[in-house]
């Protein structure tokens, strides 16, 4: 389990040099392990830029990573609410850039 | 000193207030001093009839940038006619002892004190927002204060993300109860909206106007993650709330409090500032 207060050292998870830094735990700890879970338990706040960092980029650069990671121990409504919007905009990303290269793919061959 | 032991003095004039002239008047002053360098320089009171408080964070890191940029000194003029009309700059921390504290007692309780933070200074900065802007008087203690403390995140967020700066965060704001009011400052010292937006885009974004609206609709600069949530998040619970939400970058002051949602032209200066001014009587969950 990687519990992000303990990567960052702090209770907010506020910057996105914080994120970044999660999202490269994540990564490596994927390396030595098919079973990640990522706890935000004892995190006060929780912003968009730290998000973005760490999971929005996780989506965009390893989805399928992402789909084995578990989130646990966000208990704040808020950070709830965080991780669902940047998760579904992630996604949406990841879906119109394989769409864009979909289409791409298609007329290169046509 | 004398007056006559001073290179330069410059003179505040008339009505500083949170919006557009306002922010014309202060950085006037570097525009005024930015081509000379090492110059011993006196600010005078005398012709100010008002200042917003929460300017001082503007004022403040103006000053910053022609201190450590032109290697300027700047004091004071007439400290007794300060604190006689003018008593919020020493109680606020624009104007310090020699120890660096606050020349007079808050006894009014009416600042938030004027701080600055470095961008990657977040706790520091969380702290100031919870105990000196959140737990003032203005606001009630209720879990409104919470959302409202993330929003503040956010906009922290966002300038160590965007603004490509390592010079400090100012940060000042100053309740006023008879309007029901607090106004709350933010400034950085970055390199504005314009430039890594224009870039994202490959040029389709070429105006500040365009840069400031792009940003508050929730469009990122990230190619490879999402973004630019925050920023929107602030300004709609300003909307919601009847507050007003300013943000002056390059050459443009944008914001919902000059009639309609619209923007002013300005001339440049460096960085971006944040207006929030809370509506203290409609602030709701």
């Amino acid at each position: 389990m990687i519990r992000i207060k303990e990567i960052i050292g702090k209770s907010s998870a506020v910057l996105h040099s914080d994120g970044v830094k999660v999202y490269s735990a994540i990564v490596d700890a994927f390396t030595r392990s098919n079973k990640v879970e990522l706890s935000f338990d004892g995190l006060e706040i929780c912003t968009t830029s730290f998000l973005n960092a760490s999971l929005g980029k996780l989506i965009i650069s390893n989805k399928s990573l992402f789909d084995k990671l578990g989130l646990v121990n966000f208990d704040h409504s808020m950070i709830n609410e965080k991780i669902q919007l940047v998760t579904s905009k992630a996604t949406d990303k990841v879906r119109r850039d394989d769409y864009d290269e979909t289409l791409r793919e298609y007329y290169q061959g046509a | 000193m004398s007056e006559y032991q001073y290179d330069f003095i410059y003179h505040l004039k008339g009505n500083i207030t949170t919006h557009p002239s306002g922010y014309k008047r202060i950085t006037d002053i570097y525009f005024t001093l930015k081509d000379f360098k090492n110059k011993n320089i006196l600010i005078g009171f005398k012709d100010l009839v008002w200042l917003d408080a929460n300017l001082c964070a503007l004022l403040d890191a103006v000053l910053f940038e022609l201190t450590t940029v032109n290697g300027h000194t700047f004091h004071a003029a007439d400290p007794e006619m300060i604190e006689k009309n003018f008593a919020v700059l020493m109680r606020n921390g624009f104007i310090l002892d020699s120890d660096s504290n606050p020349i007079m007692h808050d006894d009014n309780k009416s600042c938030v004190r004027l701080n600055k933070f470095a961008p990657n200074e977040d706790v520091a900065f969380l702290n100031y927002i919870t105990k000196d802007l959140l737990g003032h008087s203005a606001f009630s203690k209720n879990s409104l204060n919470w959302q409202l403390t993330e929003h503040f995140a956010e906009l922290f967020a966002n300038i160590e993300t965007h603004a490509r700066t390592i010079k400090p965060v100012f940060a000042c704001g100053q309740y006023y109860p008879k309007q029901n009011e607090l106004k709350f400052t933010i400034v950085d010292l970055g390199v504005g909206f314009l430039e890594p937006i224009y870039s994202h885009t490959k040029g389709e974004i070429t105006s500040y106007e365009e840069a400031i609206e792009w940003a508050i609709k929730g469009n990122t600069t990230k190619t490879s993650e999402t973004g630019g949530i925050g920023l929107k998040s602030l300004y709609d619970y300003c909307s919601n709330n009847r507050g007003y939400f300013n943000i002056i970058s390059g050459d443009t002051y944008w914001g919902n409090s000059l009639g309609e949602l619209g923007s002013r032209k300005i001339k440049p200066f460096i960085g971006t500032t944040v207006h929030l001014i809370f509506n203290i009587k409609n602030i709701k969950v």
